[in-house]
């Protein structure tokens, strides 16, 4: 399946706003985590891996979900802020768990259960790359375990959950019309009155 | 059939549509030709040109039956300036062009060079393009399109961004172009003051995507003047006519005309400002950040039910101190007082429901996921009683237009109806004060004209509206005083008359007057001669 | 992204981008403090002397992270594991071992910051993609598509900021933030989906077919001094761990 030029656009831009809400979530991020701690602020984290189901939910390709995460966390060394090259290697870490999720299923089902896992696996490789470079080695199991599953509940709330609900919303507004999600729609005659943005 | 580029029996449908946007098209283009396309909106006129330039079916899916004849290299430039670039830079982008046609690496710094001056774009090739502005842009797009070689050059609306000193510089660049090379240009256009006076051959098409008309410019203008209304087409002031004839011949039917709305506009008495109850009023007002200035000593009284227009060219801080005066963007020095209030005394609340902000975006500023609740949605958050929020609503869908749609997602609806939402959500508390950011900026003349309607409805009742804006109609026809940015500075402060009158300051600020007024300044001129 | 004029700027990108990535590596196995700070230092001495940082520069650009520096210290120092109790106040508990650990740690990731900023305030990013095309492969049907996509940083910021004045005058306040997410993505993402699709018929138009078969105008090359810089990073950091 190779991608069309209109696709590789499409997936790159929408990393790009991901990545800058990003941003924006991270200075709402670091107040309350320096009070509650890595664990209680946890619960925020499933926004952070939402580029991967958005995006693999609308072109469902081989690959979609893990650009999308590399991309988003592009913006983030491009703006030349907070993480910079670690913000990279994170989003390499959740692209390739979110892409997982996808590829368990050949890349034939894209519904809530598989936008779900999506989110949770990139909560998992998200704490893999944390043992290795954010010394959560040190913290103790019992504390690690509570906060992976903070993470993982996350993931696929706010990551899985919540991608299915704005591209749905987004779906109603017709701009996707020339994208897999709708021609797979309008292939189960499923077909709706609205216009493409064009 | 022998044909340089065109179609027979040509007919497109979207997938996700059941009904045909083009139906049936068969027409013939010949080389050299220059041919505007016409038509309302959603009557597949863009469709038409992508067509024809083969982006449909190729690039954008779409069932096509029928005959299309295309060429093999053609350039396309499309209306909205960022969207069709790559690069960063000027030469990147030429260069990429090149690079699509495998053009030697050896041969580029020239070809770059040569392009550049060709649309006039005399700046550092390592410029960003980011920094441009939309004239700028649609000039480096041109050369990127040249740069393909191309016979035909389609052109999408090319102008519908720009403000009237860019479209100008557009029309111009293309006019030349089209002299010097003979190329064939095809256009879609909803302006067409600057582009008519040289094209070859208007297509009308109405909307079912059906061709109703197909002659000279003069022709068509004259027998679908009624079909151009209703589209929405900008039709031009001059056009037939030739500006010598008009200047020398006073009984010429549109000298009189011009002279009649010269005469109404010397007629109207200049009203005093600021009456005894200014609604807003700023003292030695500088806008800026930090130790950055962007407009000095603004003294301004605006008074109860008045219209204001702000001017200037961009980057002069309009849109800046529109937003200043209700405390969106900090101020430097001075003082603002709304009704009488330091504006830093009032609480945001009791601000805006007082004042409201209608944004150049609409889409931004946007909340709900229903047109109704959109409306509805101070009142909520108020928690007012539910019937007076249904009751008020209403009357306000109603007002705007809008009641058919109450149901719909704010961002599935047409730009005019989005910009009259926009519009209308700022008035569910009866807002005194209506600031308002280029409220017609790229759209057709019938959502501009109806969108001005509402409001002059509304000021009327006493609502006092302020405006940036680039259409000098619209100033002349309904502002009571005109604020105009030149520089850092407020250069002028007064009625319409006062501004469009003004020659000298009008050539430095670079302000175009409505019509009737350069047929004063002309007529001026000829005196002195 | 943009390039200045120094020693590092005259560098390829990739192989930049690949030595920064490897000392990252080493980084996060090594234990102890005293070597996590010897590397960070030889950041900022690269960046004063091969990166043409001036103090103030890097004071400007670093400043902000010394909170967030502070912060991850508090974070592994307050919620760590270890034996020997410093100081304990509600759920907070300082021991020895997690001071070391919270300080080891928060010193990696000025590190890995300060190595981000050296890569990102010396490289240009066309030049930075382009040596993606060259040197890594990457096809230019990815590589022109990252860098049209990656030129609206900028205006999605600036939107995202109107959003937000936009919501002050209407007197919006999300507590909830699925909610706030979901207000502020979609205006934006059908923006960017209408954009974005604009592209991409854009640059096909220009006859872009995203394969190999064109030429280039900006190309990149490794040479002699890439691979000095390479092996003479990555053999004193490798020294350094051994201190």
């Amino acid at each position: 399946m190779t991608w069309k030029m209109k696709e590789v656009v499409l997936a790159v831009i929408l990393s790009v706003i991901c990545g800058v809400i990003y941003l924006g979530w991270s200075t709402l991020w670091l107040p309350i985590s320096s009070l509650v701690g890595p664990v209680g602020a946890g619960f925020m984290f499933g926004i952070w891996v939402i580029a991967s189901p958005i995006v693999a939910y609308i072109i469902r390709k081989p690959g979609a979900a893990f650009v999308a995460e590399v991309a988003a966390a592009a913006v983030e060394l491009l703006t030349g802020s907070h993480f910079g090259l670690s913000a990279l290697l994170v989003g390499v870490f959740q692209g390739m768990g979110s892409e997982i999720a996808f590829a368990i299923f050949r890349y034939k089902r894209y519904n809530l259960l598989t936008l779900m896992l999506s989110g949770a696996l990139a909560a998992v490789f998200a704490m893999i790359y944390n043992l290795l470079a954010n010394g959560f080695g040190y913290y103790s199991t019992g504390l690690l375990l509570t906060t992976l599953g903070i993470h993982v509940v996350s993931g696929i709330i706010l990551g899985g959950w919540l991608a299915k609900v704005v591209v749905d919303a987004l779906a109603k507004t017709g701009v996707l019309e020339q994208y897999a999600i709708m021609k797979e729609r309008r292939k189960k005659g499923d077909i709706n009155g609205h216009v493409s943005g064009l | 059939m022998d044909m340089f580029l065109g179609c027979k029996d040509l007919s497109v449908r979207f997938y996700n549509r059941s009904e045909k946007i083009l139906n049936n098209i068969t027409l013939s283009i010949h080389k050299g030709e220059k041919v505007l396309i016409l038509g309302p909106s959603g009557s597949g006129k863009s469709t038409l040109i992508s067509t024809l330039a083969g982006i449909i079916p190729e690039y954008m899916e779409a069932e096509v039956t029928g005959q299309v004849f295309l060429r093999e290299n053609v350039g396309v430039m499309f209306q909205d300036p960022d969207s069709q670039f790559c690069m960063l830079h000027v030469d990147e982008e030429i260069a990429f062009s090149l690079e699509n046609r495998s053009i030697p690496r050896s041969e580029m710094d020239e070809i770059i060079s040569y392009l550049m001056n060709q649309v006039g774009l005399k700046i550092d090739k390592k410029t960003s393009i980011e920094t441009l502005s939309g004239g700028m842009k649609q000039r480096l797009a041109l050369a990127c399109l040249l740069a393909l070689e191309p016979e035909v050059l389609f052109f999408d609306e090319p102008t519908a961004q720009l403000d009237p000193a860019g479209r100008k510089e557009i029309f111009e660049l293309l006019h030349n172009l089209s002299q010097k090379t003979n190329q064939t240009m095809v256009f879609v256009e909803h302006v067409l003051d600057g582009c008519i006076e040289w094209m070859d051959r208007v297509i009308m098409i109405n909307e079912g995507g059906r061709v109703i008309g197909d002659g000279k410019p003069v022709d068509i203008l004259r027998h679908f003047n009624n079909e151009m209304k209703k589209a929405g087409i900008w039709r031009p002031k001059l056009f037939p006519y030739k500006w010598s004839e008009v200047i020398e011949n006073p009984s010429h039917p549109l000298s009189i005309k011009l002279s009649k709305e010269l005469e109404t506009k010397c007629q109207v008495k200049t009203r005093e400002y600021g009456n005894e109850n200014p609604i807003i009023y700023t003292e030695d007002l500088e806008i800026g950040y930090g130790k950055k200035s962007i407009v000095k000593d603004i003294n301004l009284v605006i008074g109860k039910g008045e219209w204001i227009s702000i001017v200037g060219e961009n980057g002069s801080g309009k849109s800046t101190l529109l937003k200043s005066l209700i405390g969106l963007e900090p101020i430097n020095k001075g003082k603002i007082y709304i009704q009488g209030k330091d504006l830093k005394k009032w609480s945001d609340r009791e601000l805006f429901e007082r004042a409201g902000f209608v944004f150049q975006n609409p889409e931004l500023q946007f909340l709900a996921d229903t047109v109704f609740e959109e409306i509805a949605f101070g009142g909520r958050q108020r928690n007012w009683p539910k019937e007076s929020i249904h009751a008020k609503t209403k009357k306000l869908l109603q007002e705007f237009g809008l009641e058919a749609y109450q149901n719909e997602h704010p961002l599935t609806l047409s730009l005019g109806q989005k910009r009259r939402l926009s519009v209308a959500t700022m008035l569910l508390f009866d807002q005194v004060l209506l600031l308002l950011d280029e409220p017609t900026f790229g759209q057709d003349e019938k959502t501009a004209s109806e969108l001005i309607k509402k409001l002059k409805e509304r000021q009327e009742q006493g609502t006092t509206i302020i405006m940036v804006t680039h259409d000098m109609d619209l100033v002349d026809h309904y502002s009571d005083q005109v604020l105009l940015l030149n520089k850092g500075k407020v250069v002028y402060q007064g009625t319409p008359y006062g501004l469009f009158s003004d020659e000298a300051l009008l050539w430095e600020t670079k302000i175009i007057p409505p019509l009737h007024y350069q047929l004063m300044h002309a007529r001026r001129e000829r005196v002195l001669v | 992204m943009k390039a200045n004029t120094s020693f590092l700027a005259t560098l390829n990108p990739s192989c930049k981008l690949f030595a920064h990535l490897f000392v990252m590596f080493l980084l996060m196995n090594i234990t102890n403090m005293k070597g996590t700070f010897f590397i960070w230092i030889l950041a900022v001495l690269i960046g004063i002397f091969l990166g043409g940082w001036r103090i103030t520069y890097f004071l400007k650009r670093l400043f902000p992270y010394f909170g967030f520096f502070v912060l991850i210290f508090w974070m592994m120092a307050a919620f760590g594991e270890g034996q020997e109790t410093i100081w304990q106040w509600a759920w907070f508990h300082i021991t020895k071992e997690s001071l070391n650990h919270g300080l080891t740690i928060a010193l990696r990731m000025l590190a890995f910051v300060t190595y981000g900023l050296l890569f990102t305030s010396t490289t240009d990013l066309t030049l930075f993609i382009m040596s993606l095309i060259h040197q890594c492969k990457l096809s230019p049907k990815w590589a022109y598509g990252l860098l049209a996509g990656l030129r609206f940083i900028p205006l999605f910021q600036s939107e995202l900021n109107q959003m937000k004045t936009a919501h002050k005058v209407r007197g919006y306040k999300e507590k909830n933030g699925w909610k706030a997410f979901k207000r502020y993505a979609l205006p934006l993402f059908t923006h960017g989906i209408r954009k974005s699709e604009r592209i991409a018929i854009a640059m096909e138009a220009r006859g872009f077919t995203g394969t190999k078969n064109r030429t280039y105008y900006r190309t990149t090359k490794i040479g002699s001094r890439d691979w000095a810089y390479l092996l003479s990073l990555v053999s004193v950091v490798i020294g350094m761990t051994f201190l």
